[in-house]
C-alpha cells in the first residue's frame, strides 16, 4: 500500500512538467527546492525538537558557496553541491553550540542572530558576492551539459530531492531516529537511556544545515542571480511557516509545505506588505487548528468518516 | 560479595539546606537494598546524585567498580548502571514498544552514517531493539499493550513501561525510584516478586526508594533509613522494623 503510494507520488512528480508551462516549471523548481528544506527543518524541529529561525542563513551559505565556486573558480555546478552542503553543515556545527546551552526562545534568538550575521557578512563582502548589487548566477549544470530551461532542471532536482527524501526516511526508521524523537520529548530520559544530547545536537543541527546548503545552491542557479535580499528574517518565517502549515512530523508534510511555499507567493501577491502577517497568521492558526499539519487531513477526514459510521 | 555501590561522605545542598548530609552507605553486589525515610529525607536528591542528574557538592562514589562522579550522565546504561523516575520520564508520544526499545538503541545502535544509508546494519539494529523490547513487554504481560501510546496508559502501566525500558538496557545496577506508587496491592505484589527476581535470578543489584512498606519489607535484603539527609539506621528487615530511632522518625505516618 505504502509502496503504491510512493511510486503514485513519484509518477505524478515526473507526469506534472508535462502538463504546464515555462512558469510552472519555474514553480515547480522552487516547491522542489523548498522542499529540501521543509525536510531539513522537519529533521531538526519535527524530530529532534530543535527551533530554528536562522535556516535562511544555511540556506545563504550554500546558496552563496554554490555560485563563487562555479563563477569565480570554474568548479562544476554538481561538484558545489557536496561543497556547499559542507559549508552549510560546519556552519550547522557551530550555530548548535548555543542550543547546548539553551532551548526554546533562547535558541530561536540564537539562530535569529546567526543568520542575520551571515547575511551581514555577505552583503558587506561585496568584492565576493557583489555585496549590494548582487550577483549573476550560471545556470545549473550536469557533466558539462548546462540546463537552460526549468523543465531539465527540475528534473535533476527532483532526483536530488528523491536521494535526500531517501536518508532522511531512513534516518527517521532507525535507532537514530528513535533516539533523535526521545531527545525532543524527555531530555532527561534520553540522556538516562545513553543518548550523548551533545554529539546528537551537533550533528542533527548539521545535518539539517548541509541539506538546507544544497537547497541554497539550485537556488542561486534556478533563479539566476543572488542578492541578500533573498535571506532575510521573512524567509526564515516562510521556511518555519511551510512546515507547520505542510505538516511538522512526517516527510509527506514536508514535501506539501515546499508546495505551499512555492505556490503561496502566486496567492499573496495583491497582498504584498501583508506577506509577514499572513505568515504569523497561518502559523498561529495552523499550530491551533490544525498542530500536524495539511499532512494529517487525510488522516483526520477518515476518522470523521468512520465516526459517522458508527 | 563486594559491593555493587560505596557512596562515601555524599553532601548535597539547595541553598543553604542540607537535602544530603555526608551520607555514607555500601551495597552488596546482588542484593536488594531499600532505601527509606519520610517524605523529604532526601531520598530522592540522593537517587539524582547517583544517576547524574544532579551533582553533589562533596562525596564520592564507586559502582561497579568504577568512579560514578566522573562519567557524563549518558555514559552511565554502557557502564551497567540504568534508573527509573518518581514521576515518570518517559516518552510519552510515542508507543510502550518505542519507549522500551529506546532502553537498548543507545547500546545496539549502527551509528548515524548507517542508518542515514539504510545500511543493512542499521536495519538489522532496529529488528534486534524491538525483538529485544518485545521479550521484555512479553515477560512483565505487558504485550498487549505493546503500540498504545504510552500518554493514554494508566500510571501503573506507565511505571511497568519504565522499569522495562530500564532492563533491556541490561544493568547490572539498577536504581528505582518508588515503582510502587500508583499501583495496587495486586500490582505491587507482583512487583515485589519481579524485583526479587532480577535480583536472584539475574545477578541485578537493586537500589529501591520505596514508600509501600509491605514491598520494601518483603523484596529487599538490607534497609537504610534516612531522616533529613542523614542515615539513622541499617540492617536486615527485621532489625529496621524493630529499631527505635525509625519508628520514632516514622511517627505519625502509620507503618513501620
Amino acid at each position: 500500500m505504502r509502496t503504491i503510494a510512493c511510486l503514485a507520488a513519484g509518477g505524478v512528480a515526473i507526469a506534472l512538467p508535462f502538463f504546464v508551462g515555462p512558469y510552472g516549471h519555474y514553480l515547480l523548481c522552487m516547491a522542489v527546492i523548498y522542499a529540501m528544506v521543509a525536510l531539513s527543518l522537519g529533521l531538526l524541529l519535527g524530530v529532534a525538537g530543535q527551533i530554528s529561525i536562522g535556516h535562511a542563513g544555511f540556506w545563504a551559505i550554500g546558496a552563496y558557496t554554490s555560485a563563487i565556486l562555479v563563477t569565480k573558480v570554474g568548479v562544476p555546478f554538481i561538484l558545489t553541491l557536496l561543497v556547499s552542503g559542507l559549508f552549510a553543515g560546519v556552519a550547522g556545527l557551530l550555530v548548535a553550540l548555543p542550543a547546548l546551552r539553551v532551548q526554546g526562545h533562547y535558541l530561536a534568538i540564537a539562530t535569529l542572530g546567526f543568520s542575520l550575521v551571515i547575511v551581514h557578512v555577505l552583503y558587506e563582502w561585496d568584492g565576493l558576492t557583489g555585496g549590494r548589487q548582487g550577483m549573476f548566477v550560471p545556470r545549473p549544470s550536469i557533466f558539462g551539459y548546462e540546463l537552460m530551461s526549468d523543465f531539465s532542471a527540475y528534473f535533476l532536482l527532483l532526483a536530488i530531492l528523491a536521494v535526500t527524501l531517501l536518508l532522511v526516511v531512513n534516518l527517521r526508521r532507525s535507532l537514530g531516529g528513535l533516539s533523535l524523537n526521545a531527545m525532543r520529548l524527555s531530555d532527561i530520559a534520553a540522556q538516562v537511556c545513553g543518548v550523548n544530547r551533545a554529539t546528537t545536537t551537533m550533528f542533527v543541527f548539521a545535518l539539517s544545515a548541509a541539506i538546507t546548503g544544497v537547497s541554497g545552491a539550485f537556488y542561486g542557479a534556478v533563479l539566476g542571480q543572488l542578492s541578500t535580499d533573498s535571506f532575510t528574517l521573512v524567509v526564515s518565517l516562510g521556511f518555519l511557516t511551510m512546515v507547520i502549515v505542510g505538516g511538522l512530523h512526517s516527510v509527506v508534510g514536508a514535501l506539501l509545505g515546499g508546495l505551499f511555499l512555492a505556490y503561496s507567493p502566486e496567492f499573496l501577491r495583491a497582498f504584498e506588505e501583508w506577506q509577514m502577517f499572513i505568515y504569523g497568521a497561518l502559523l498561529v492558526g495552523f499550530m491551533h487548528l490544525l498542530p500536524d499539519g495539511l499532512a494529517s487531513l487525510p488522516r483526520r477526514a477518515l476518522r470523521l468518516v468512520r465516526r459517522r459510521d458508527a | 560479595m563486594p559491593d555493587a555501590l560505596a557512596v562515601q561522605g555524599l553532601s548535597m545542598s539547595f541553598s543553604g539546606l542540607k537535602a544530603v548530609d555526608d551520607l555514607s552507605f555500601r551495597v552488596a553486589q546482588g542484593s536488594v537494598c531499600g532505601l527509606i525515610g519520610p517524605n523529604g529525607a532526601g531520598k530522592s536528591t540522593i537517587l539524582n546524585c547517583l544517576t547524574r542528574i544532579t551533582t553533589p557538592d562533596a562525596g564520592h562514589v564507586e559502582a561497579l567498580g568504577f568512579d560514578l562522579l566522573a562519567e557524563p550522565i549518558h555514559r552511565l546504561p554502557e557502564r551497567g548502571v540504568m534508573r527509573t523516575f518518581q514521576n515518570l520520564e518517559l516518552f510519552t508520544d510515542l508507543s510502550a514498544v518505542d519507549n522500551v526499545a529506546m532502553g537498548c538503541a543507545a547500546r545496539l545502535r549502527a551509528g548515524w552514517t548507517a542508518e542515514l544509508l539504510g545500511l543493512p546494519a542499521s536495519r538489522r539494529a532496529t529488528r534486534a531493539a524491538y525483538a529485544t523490547a518485545d521479550a521484555a513487554l512479553a515477560e512483565l504481560g505487558l504485550s498487549e499493550i505493546r503500540d498504545r501510546r504510552v500518554a493514554d496508559l494508566p500510571f501503573g502501566t506507565q511505571k511497568q513501561v519504565e522499569l522495562a525500558r530500564a532492563l533491556v538496557a541490561e544493568p547490572r545496577l539498577l536504581m528505582m525510584d518508588e515503582p510502587a506508587a500508583g499501583m495496587n496491592h495486586t500490582e505491587s505484589t507482583e512487583l515485589g516478586r519481579v524485583i526479587r527476581r532480577l535480583g536472584a535470578e539475574h545477578g541485578i543489584t537493586i537500589l529501591l526508594v520505596e514508600h509501600d512498606m509491605g514491598l520494601v519489607m518483603s523484596a529487599c535484603d538490607r534497609i537504610i533509613v534516612v531522616v533529613q539527609g542523614r542515615l539513622i539506621a541499617e540492617g536486615t528487615p527485621q532489625e529496621i522494623r524493630a529499631n527505635h530511632k525509625v519508628i520514632e522518625a516514622y511517627l505519625g505516618e502509620g507503618e513501620a
